[in-house]
Parts: structure tokens; C-alpha cells; sequence
């Protein structure tokens, strides 16, 4: 904490504290702040964006609208990079009853790349396919399938 | 300050704290144990706390004194505190302090490592922020925005997922 500031300050591991109790769209909030908020608040925004999505979002009626989040999310991983925002962990929870319907976003060939940045990917849904897996792994150096 | 543990002594141990400004405080051995604020010390007659001011190690102290007899909690349940947003009526009026010194309480316990205060000071803060804007959180917490607001608006854009959420 720099010396020369005279208002008390909140300093990044307590902001990761209070930004951790809130909500999803209480977390959109805090990263428009400022860039020093955005810069904690994204990575915990983006943590699962799909467990969010699919509560509302996935279902066989809109697969042409699933379509676009797929292209909409490559782009925002590239916008988050270029950012300078890193997410070391991302965490990937499809573990709800419509698993099959998520799993076709997976084998999209344009969703690749989205992993050329990432270090850690955690799957908490079994995948029956093996050729994803081996993308993931090609692209993450620590892969865990629980 | 009022030692209001003099007529006690020969009863309860007391122990003295000095803020990093040089105000004593003599408190209940037992509160220092409990929330082992004796971390800096060095076995002399008195403690220093160091990067805690007098006002705020006041407040700390009593904090400390009221949750006394609170169970220690297990190192696992992290996630089951912060879950838990509601805050006691007591705790609550004891936060409903100026803005600067809910901060100043929370760096405090965040130095002196005394997580249930640090945990409650965080969901305050948390509980300031629901329902506000980015602008009325900025104002109320005396933040600089320093986007543009070309900036601020593609930003909006490029993460608004979560708005009919």
C-alpha cells in the first residue's frame, strides 16, 4: 500500500475477499469501476461463464443462437488477453442434466484457440469423447477431469 | 484510554497494547489470546502493534472484547462464513461507523489476521455495493474512474452476459 495515500484503501486481496461473496450481476458491476477493480473482478467473472449460460440460455431451441455465444466467447477471450487479463484457472461446470447439449459446444473446431491461453482447465462432467479431451490437453499444460 | 480492568487485575491478567502511534491499551489477557493479537510480541512488558492506529485498534479491541466467548472456527469453512450474509444487529451497528474507518477496520483486521472481523467487514462492504451503479459505487467509495467512456461503454458491451442474469 503505497504511504502517500491519506484516504484508507482497498488493497487487492481484499477486494478478491469482498468481490468472492457477490453475486454474478453484483460482479458486472465491480468491473466497470475502475481498471484496478476490473483487473480483479474479470477472472473471477469469467470463471464459468457456461454454468451461468446454461441455466437460461441452452436448450434445443436455440442451437443457432448457440452458435453466435461460441464466436461471441472467442472473441471475448481475445479481448480479455489483449487486456492484459490472464486467467490462470478456468473452470468449466457442466455437470447439469442437459450435459450432451453443452458437450456439442466442445467439439466446435473455432472454440480451440480459447485454450491456447489457458494453463489449468478443470472439467466437472465426464466427456465421452476422447478426441476433446485431447484438444484440451494440447493446449493446457494441467488438465484435470474429475 | 480508561482501564476499566483495574479493579479485576488480580483476577485477570491483563496485557498492554500500543498502537503504532503510542496509544496503550490494557486488555484482557484472554482477548489477546483468543484472537492472538500478541504476534509482535516480544515478551517485555507491553505489545506493539504496529500499521494500526490508535482509533482503529480501539475499535478492533472492542470488537474483540464483544466476541470473546465466540467459537474458534475450523480452518475449512471458508466458504460456509462467506456464504453466510447475514450480520448480527450488533456487529452491524458496530460497522455502521464512517466509511474511512470501515476501511481502516478492515485493513486492521486484515493485518492483525483476525478473520471473522475481516469476513464481516468484507460482507459490509459487499452489502454496499448491491443494487448500486458503477457511478454510485465509485462515489460512494471515492474511487477515480479511469476508463474513457468510449472505454467504459465497450466494456460494458464485451461483458454485460451477466445483466438479465
Amino acid at each position: 500500500m503505497p504511504t502517500d495515500t491519506i484516504k484508507p484503501y482497498l488493497v487487492t486481496d481484499i477486494l478478491i475477499k469482498i468481490f468472492k461473496i457477490l453475486d454474478t450481476r453484483n460482479l458486472l458491476t465491480a468491473l466497470l469501476v475502475n481498471r484496478e477493480w476490473s483487473q480483479v473482478a474479470v477472472p473471477m467473472y469469467w470463471r464459468a461463464p457456461f454454468s451461468y449460460k446454461k441455466k437460461r440460455k441452452l436448450n434445443y431451441t436455440n442451437l443457432l443462437e448457440l452458435d453466435k455465444e461460441i464466436i461471441k466467447i472467442d472473441a471475448i477471450f481475445k479481448m480479455l488477453t489483449s487486456r492484459g487479463v490472464h486467467l490462470n484457472i478456468f473452470i468449466m461446470e457442466n455437470s447439469g442434466k442437459n450435459k450432451e447439449r453443452i458437450y456439442g459446444l466442445w467439439t466446435k473446431s473455432c472454440y480451440a484457440p480459447i485454450f491456447s491461453s489457458l494453463v489449468h482447465v478443470e472439467i466437472h462432467a465426464p466427456f465421452p469423447k476422447n478426441c476433446v479431451i485431447k484438444e484440451l490437453a494440447d493446449n493446457c499444460t494441467k488438465l484435470v477431469n474429475s | 484510554m480508561d482501564n476499566g480492568t483495574s479493579n479485576s487485575a488480580s483476577e485477570n491478567e491483563t496485557i498492554t497494547l500500543k498502537s503504532c502511534d503510542g496509544i496503550e491499551f490494557h486488555i484482557d489477557a484472554r482477548i489477546a489470546n483468543r484472537y492472538t493479537l500478541l504476534n509482535n510480541w516480544n515478551g517485555g512488558e507491553s505489545a506493539c502493534i504496529p500499521n494500526v492506529n490508535g482509533k482503529v485498534l480501539e475499535k478492533v479491541l472492542e470488537w474483540c472484547e464483544h466476541h470473546i466467548n465466540d467459537p474458534q472456527l475450523n480452518c475449512g469453512d471458508d466458504d460456509s462464513r462467506r456464504r453466510n450474509t447475514i450480520i448480527e444487529e450488533w456487529d452491524e451497528n458496530f460497522l455502521s461507523c464512517d466509511q474511512d474507518m470501515l476501511f481502516e477496520i478492515i485493513l486492521a483486521a486484515n493485518y492483525l489476521e483476525i478473520k471473522p472481523l475481516l469476513d464481516l467487514g468484507c460482507k459490509t462492504v459487499a452489502n454496499m455495493m448491491k443494487s448500486k451503479s458503477p457511478e454510485e459505487i465509485r462515489s460512494a467509495f471515492n474511487i477515480d474512474n479511469d476508463y474513457t467512456p468510449e472505454e467504459e461503454e465497450q466494456f460494458r458491451k464485451e461483458n454485460e452476459w451477466a445483466e438479465d442474469y
